[in-house]
């Protein structure tokens, strides 16, 4: 309905959005925990983190809790450690004059408050789970998650929704998005919740014409490549579904709607489906994240909500925790499109592909310069797996 | 025909204006010799079309009475054997001065000639001013149309509701919202009348303008506080607004041509003198200006707003009225090729007023009223009423009655948009309930300086079946894994009855002849609630009838109030505080899913709302310049309490309520410059409304989200607003050319009020608080209106 509204809003009035400095003096640090437990091949995560301040990052920045002893128990006792993971984060240069451009510097080792499970662990279906966090003296306790069937994904398809108008071309805003819908026969005799998630595969091709378009200035010095693969997850909505109104049937559901940015469509890409299902809890916490995150100024909207989850701490259980552990089965499911079919404007780069992917990522370990053990190989894509003359 | 009847007929005179400019003396009543006290009725017509002349002043001197006539036009008073010279005077028509000597009981009818130079020195009164000071009425605030009218609209529109707002005692959550606040009660707390038939959703454009045509409307009657007992149904406010009746002798048109509507009313005699209609409707031009925009998603959209009024009335004779009013208005809208979303009031009423006698007059409404909104969504009221009015004396009257209604609420059905459509039909269950009363209420002046208005109203309301109720496992919070059973009541089975006494006491002391002290008690039920999570009314947001989860709205208001008027009545003033709490005040559970629910009882809590606060009123009713001040402080408190901590609500402590804006200044002043010019202005400033602001952020899924502990502990930014207005009256030989020009700028300084405050993360950008300003310009607006 924020549309209608925006609609009469904007012919006959002249309202607008715009920031405002109203934020409170006080503020707590809460304990923060994100993280579930699947049926697919680990690790599982789990990350720990404390609040900070509201506003940007000089009002306070959220830390990581790195000192946590994390473990998880099943029903009859079986208990799981989680170790903290060494992250190698990707350190940065800026060269030219202000504002610069920046490029990758080699990584340097970080804890970001990441646990994982053992490579070896499998969560099952019908078994409980709960999650433990002992921080110093505190002890925190999830409720207990039991992992419920979750119906396999029968086929994926996708619709192409064209942009409404255009967008100027110099900007990343080209419009337009990918839609894909999962198709699956609803179980009819229980209650089921869906969690949707998604993961891309993208490739980009380059022009090796000797000209970085990053810095305008020579490529090099050094080999390029012109193709280069990513992965990442093209949609960060949260994508739920009760069967309230789907009880039964064959469903059609929509899992993800991935932005088209003129790249990501421009010569294939592969989607990763993850259909999970969760409990009627997971889905009230998603459903509040997901209204919090929907509320932009309407006059309609819902006033905001305490998001808080399902953990307790058990020597103060009047302390405030934030965050949600769920455990869910997982079916997984692959789409492959190419560009053929797709009439949304895409670019081309030229230079070296593994310089647009630094700097679009920020993360370059998700940057493969020959197509990722993962990644389908029954296709009939090129594999330039030797770099190449960057002219 | 009963004697007094025949006296009646044997005295009528008829004075018209051009023969009795107040130069003869006219003998009233049916001479009997004796020196007493007489029953003397006036009743004040239109010379042109006979028309009855509501709200016209009537000055009696020397004992210095002023009246102020009914709906029919009637004003009735006791008159010693004596001479007295009388000044009958309205807004639109020329004064008329006559001398009248009292000799009997008697009636005498009064012909004011319209008067077609506007007079240099406006009045503004609308009710009589002693009134303020003199009746034992608390809390209670009428506007003529004149007023209204007079007000700096918002796109030209003149708009019955935002008007009602500049009161004391009455806000709305932000500008150009739908609904209204009265001392700290929710929006659905109002019972809006038309006619005497309840309207749902009175709004165009989601709340931007009212639904009410103000062509057809003659003035408001607003009860915050000592609500008379033939009122009920609602916790906190009584909304009366009147219909015009027709002309009886001639056809007229008006049309007015706006910015965003235009409208055109006809009305005229079926049959001369007997039975009149009067036709009124307006329609957007929204779609042709959505037309101009380039963005082609709006140029392909569409959105209509229109309503329509007809009037039937009879006058089947002298003491006999038949009435029938007819009233819709609809909104639709649609995004290019997406669904359309829209509302639509419809109202039926039928009301006979009978006059037996001089003492006793009948009035029985029956009406039907719909209201349908979004997702096959809608409310069925029909309902009749029965009021009984019995003088004793002139002042001594009983009123007597009952009404009694049938209500069903479709909260909402989804229908698979196509065949091929995966998705199931599903219907939340249908509500119906019954809602009775009875009530009696006694009027009485004791002494000269005591009066005392009392009153009982008896209300009964049964939820009835079919429909399924939960059972919740005991001692368990109301969620539904927690539902062990569920009870199946058959059709018309009573499912859940609630009912009480409602006691209404208003008392008043003469302290001199222009001040007064009154005080005054009531009790208010409410089996019919808004079920709306956000902070307006939202075309989406469905209504519940109490049921065995959710228990009426049951306000106890206490009010007490100083009362005096200044110069003759040029100025009243008021001062007036209330102390309001009200149990079982419907609140909502952390993110709680309200459309198509079937177990809506899993995401409502039951709270407890109290108000209190302090209404400061200065109004100047004649002069060039008229207007009123008005400054109300006031909390509007709720308090959620619960043994399952994840229904609390801020650890049960009292917080303030979504519209507790404890500072409201007003300020309308209306400046006649010259006989034809006339400038209009008013001020608002409030207290910005409570906000719940983060007290953290916290990453999810690689967005900083807002962590929100407490409800309502902030404040949005203040509000204030200045609007103004300049109306030109051209006279012409030509009927088209003479009319009203009225040019306004709506927000003049251009203050760009913040409606809500929200918190986002968006890329590029740290988490911020964004504020949202509906109108951030100021707004100028032409209209013109002109009559056939």
């Amino acid at each position: 309905m924020r549309r209608y509204v925006y609609m009469v809003w904007l012919i006959i009035t002249f309202g607008c959005i715009q920031e405002v400095d109203i934020l409170p003096d006080d503020s707590v640090s809460i304990l923060v925990i994100e993280g579930f437990l699947s049926t697919q091949e680990g690790p599982h995560e789990i990350v720990i983190s404390r609040s900070a301040p509201y506003g940007d990052i000089f009002t306070g920045a959220i830390s990581f809790v790195n000192n946590a002893q994390v473990f998880l128990r099943d029903e009859v006792g079986n208990t799981t450690q989680l170790e903290i993971v060494q992250e190698r984060l990707p350190a940065w240069r800026t060269i030219g004059p202000p504002p610069g451009v920046t490029l990758f510097d080699g990584f340097s080792s970080s804890f970001r408050g990441r646990y994982q499970t053992p490579p070896a662990f499998l969560a099952e279906v019908g078994k409980t789970y709960t999650l433990h966090i002992i921080i110093q003296d505190d002890h925190y306790i999830s409720f207990p998650q039991t992992i419920l069937p979750v119906p396999s994904v029968d086929s994926i398809s996708y619709e192409v929704r064209e942009p409404l108008s255009a967008a100027p071309l110099d900007t990343d805003a080209y419009g337009g998005s990918l839609d894909l819908f999962v198709h699956f026969k609803d179980p009819s005799e229980v209650k089921n919740n869906y969690l949707w998630l998604n993961n891309g595969i993208f490739s980009i091709r380059s022009n090796l014409t000797g000209f970085d378009e990053r810095t305008g200035q020579a490529s090099g010095p050094g080999p390029c490549f012109d193709q280069c693969w990513m992965t990442e997850s093209g949609d960060r909505s949260i994508r739920i579904l009760s069967d309230v109104l789907i009880n039964g049937t064959t469903a059609t559901a929509l899992a993800a709607s991935i932005p088209n940015d003129g790249w990501r469509f421009s010569t294939e890409y592969y989607a990763d489906i993850l259909q999970l299902s969760i409990s009627p809890e997971a889905f009230d916490y998603f459903s509040l994240v997901k209204n919090q995150l929907g509320i932009g100024g309407s006059i309609f909207d819902p006033p905001p909500a305490t998001i808080r989850g399902n953990f307790t701490c058990i020597n103060d259980p009047e302390r405030q925790v934030v965050g949600f552990f769920f455990a869910a089965d997982v079916a997984k499911s692959r789409i492959n499109i190419t560009r053929q079919g797709i009439n949304l404007v895409s670019r081309n780069y030229n230079g070296d592909c593994r310089d647009f992917i630094r700097d679009r990522l920020g993360n370059p370990e998700n940057l493969y310069t020959v197509p990722p053990p993962f990644m389908d190989p029954s296709n009939e894509i090129e594999y330039f797996q030797s770099p190449k003359s960057c002219f | 025909m009963n004697p007094l009847k025949f006296l009646l007929f044997q005295v009528l005179i008829v004075i018209s204006l051009p023969y009795g400019f107040g130069q003869e003396k006219v003998a009233v009543g049916t001479e009997t010799g004796e020196f007493r006290n007489f029953n003397i009725n006036f009743r004040v017509i239109d010379a042109l079309t006979g028309e009855s002349i509501q709200d016209a002043n009537i000055l009696i001197e020397p004992k210095g009475e002023i009246g102020v006539t009914n709906d029919n036009g009637s004003y009735s008073t006791t008159l010693y054997r004596s001479e007295y010279k009388i000044q009958v005077s309205n807004i639109g028509y020329k004064s008329l001065n006559l001398q009248i000597i009292a000799i009997g009981d008697g009636r005498l009818l009064i012909q004011l000639e319209r008067d077609e130079i506007l007079l240099d020195e406006v009045v503004v009164l609308g009710t009589n001013p002693e009134d303020n000071f003199r009746s034992t009425e608390l809390g209670t605030q009428r506007m003529g149309i004149s007023t209204i009218e007079a007000l700096p609209p918002l796109m030209g529109e003149v708009d019955v509701l935002r008007s009602i707002a500049l009161l004391p005692g009455v806000s709305t959550v932000g500008e150009v919202s739908g609904g209204f606040n009265v001392r700290g009660g929710s929006s659905d707390q109002n019972l809006v009348l038309l006619g005497g038939a309840p309207v749902y959703n009175p709004a165009h454009l989601f709340g931007f303008f009212t639904s009410f045509n103000s062509d057809i409307v003659t003035g408001v009657t607003l009860h915050k506080g000592g609500v008379a007992a033939r009122f009920g149904g609602r916790a906190s406010s009584i909304m009366d607004v009147k219909y015009k009746s027709g002309n009886l002798d001639y056809w007229n048109t008006k049309i007015s041509l706006g910015t965003v509507s235009s409208k055109a009313t006809i009305d005229g005699p079926i049959i001369k003198n007997k039975l009149s209609l009067l036709v009124s409707g307006r329609a957007s031009h929204l779609n042709w200006l959505l037309g101009t925009i380039k963005d082609p998603e709006l140029r392909n959209s569409s959105a209509v707003f229109n309503d329509a009024n007809v009037v039937l009335n009879a006058e089947l004779s002298e003491d006999s009225n038949l009435s029938y009013k007819f009233y819709t208005s609809t909104d639709q809208f649609a995004i290019a090729s997406d669904t359309v979303i829209g509302w639509q009031n419809q109202n039926h009423v039928l009301n006979w007023n009978q006059r037996f006698s001089e003492k006793f007059n009948v009035n029985v409404t029956a009406y039907s009223s719909l209201y349908d909104f979004n997702i096959q969504s809608g409310i069925r009221d029909h309902g009749g009423k029965l009021d009984m009015n019995f003088s004793l004396s002139e002042t001594n009257h009983i009123n007597f009655g009952g009404e009694g209604k049938y209500i069903s609420i479709n909260p909402g059905t989804l229908t698979p948009g196509t065949q091929e459509s995966p998705i199931l039909p599903f219907s939340v269950a249908e509500e119906q309930g019954i809602e009775l009363a009875a009530y009696i209420q006694h009027n009485v002046e004791l002494t000269d300086k005591i009066a005392i208005s009392y009153g009982l109203r008896y209300d009964r309301f049964s939820n009835l079946g079919p429909g399924i109720v939960n059972v919740f496992r005991e001692n368990f919070p109301r969620t539904e894994p927690n539902i062990v059973e569920q009870v199946e009541f058959d059709k018309n089975e009573v499912i859940q009855t609630y009912d009480g006494w409602s006691p209404r006491v208003s008392l008043r002391y003469t302290l001199n002849p222009t001040s007064s002290i009154k005080a005054g008690y009531n009790k208010m039920y409410q089996f019919i609630h808004l079920i709306s999570n956000t902070t307006t009314i939202a075309p989406t947001d469905t209504w519940k009838l109490s049921d065995p989860f959710l228990a009426p709205q049951i306000a106890d208001q206490y009010s007490i109030g100083y009362f005096k008027n200044f110069k003759r009545n040029v100025f009243e003033t008021s001062i007036e505080a209330f102390y309001k709490d009200i149990n079982n005040v419907v609140e909502y559970k952390d993110g709680a899913d309200l459309i198509l629910n079937d177990n809506l009882e899993t995401e409502l809590l039951n709270g407890k709302g109290l108000a209190y606060g302090v209404e400061l009123y200065l109004k100047k009713n004649i002069g060039r310049l008229t207007g009123w001040a008005s400054y109300t402080y006031s909390r509007s408190l709720r308090q959620v309490i619960s043994p399952f901590d994840e229904e609390l609500i801020n650890n049960g402590e009292w917080f303030p309520s979504n519209f507790d804006k404890p500072h409201d200044l007003t300020l309308v002043t209306n400046y006649k410059i010259n006989t034809y010019v006339t400038l209009s202005a008013n001020f608002s400033y409030s207290t910005g409304r409570p906000v719940t602001l983060p007290v953290a952020k916290f990453a999810h899924s690689n967005t900083q989200m807002a962590y929100f502990d407490n409800r309502n502990q902030d404040r949005i930014p203040d509000f204030h607003r200045l609007d103004v207005s300049l109306k030109f009256g051209f006279r012409s030989n030509k009927k088209v050319f003479q009319g009203d020009w009225v040019f306004s700028v709506f927000n003049i300084y251009g203050r760009e009020n913040p409606f809500s405050v929200f918190f986002r993360d968006v890329r590029g950008a740290p988490p911020q608080a964004y504020q949202l300003a509906i109108l951030g310009v100021p707004l100028p607006s032409l209209s013109y209106s002109f009559k056939l």
